[in-house]
């Protein structure tokens, strides 16, 4: 479980990366890699399913309110910037053959949604720092326990 | 835990269709459904309809044969005072549009006020069990979120 975590998190930050910068690897990539993105945010709320309803059945007695607000401006964010896209996409939707009239409408405000989730995304980092510490230490120590092991049995035998 | 995928999926498949439609309402009109790409489809960009696409990155010259509709007014005049806006040019928004301090202090001050709200707002749940509170081997990474969701119950009971 640590190891895929630590895994899907590399997955999560690289694949954001790319998509997130399309001045550096061009429109297609961006685009190809921000439909991998859909499915990589389908399994991390999917993953976190269990807080998000827990949150939502104890809102008045609050339990992290403020986790909760922030996640759901990011998925909301995430919407807009992921149906801006596609109504401005150049490769995915021709590819189904389809176009969208209204470019100058959805283009600036993906460009601005992607610029508000970018920022939503550092701070759902920030607020999150003590998992991602605990997980690098858990990952740490199992490793080096790991490696006592193979020391002790190469010095059994 | 492919159900809540599933459902997570069907989350946000609705928030993206809600946002979709909010956007196509408040749009006058600019923005339409998907259509299918015909021989006589405008460019969504710049409003052509020659069959040999140049792109939304490079529109074409006018020639006197194609004409083009400004895609913001609507006028198809040769003497258009914007050729330049458009031709050669890439239509993607990017960090050149704004100035320095715009793409620097903005998020800046986004990320801290978010940090402020969310920390302000979870600070009054540190003594409830919350995503940082008392369930710290979640935040610990050991990604057993609901640990303690029978002992929560029955703390409740």
């Amino acid at each position: 479980m640590k190891r895929t975590s630590i895994f899907f998190i590399l997955l999560v930050a690289l694949s954001y990366g790319v998509a997130a910068n399309p001045d550096f690897t061009g429109i297609a990539i961006h685009e190809w890699v921000s439909v991998l993105l859909i499915a990589v945010i389908v399994f991390h709320l999917g993953t976190h399913m269990d807080w998000v309803l827990k949150a939502l059945r104890k809102i008045k007695k609050t339990v992290s309110t403020g986790h909760l607000i922030l996640d759901i401006v990011l998925l909301l964010l995430f919407a807009v910037v992921t149906v801006s896209g596609l109504a401005v996409s150049r490769f995915v939707m021709p590819l189904l053959n389809l176009t969208s009239m209204g470019y100058f409408f959805w283009s600036p405000i993906h460009a601005i949604s992607a610029k508000l989730l970018l920022a939503g995304v550092i701070v759902h980092l920030v607020v999150h720092y003590k998992w991602f510490f605990g997980l690098a230490r858990k990952f740490r120590s199992k490793k080096m326990t790991e490696q006592r092991e193979e020391k002790l049995d190469s010095a059994d035998e | 835990m492919l159900k809540k995928h599933i459902i997570s999926l069907v989350v946000i498949v609705a928030v993206c269709t809600g946002v979709y439609f909010v956007g196509l309402s408040v749009s006058n009109g600019q923005a339409r459904l998907p259509e299918v790409i015909t021989q006589d489809t405008l460019c969504p960009v710049a409003g052509c309809v020659d069959s040999d696409c140049h792109a939304g990155d490079e529109a074409p010259s006018p020639d006197g044969v194609f004409e083009m509709i400004c895609p913001k007014i609507g006028c198809a005049s040769v003497e258009c005072h914007a050729w330049d806006r458009i031709v050669g040019l890439n239509t993607s928004f990017s960090a050149q549009d704004a100035s320095l301090n715009l793409w620097i202090l903005v998020p800046v001050l986004l990320i801290t006020a978010l940090v402020f709200f969310v920390t302000k707002f979870s600070k009054s749940d540190n003594d409830a069990r919350g995503h940082d509170g008392s369930r710290e081997g979640y935040e610990e990474g050991n990604g057993e979120e609901d640990s303690n969701e029978s002992k929560d119950e029955g703390d409740e009971k």
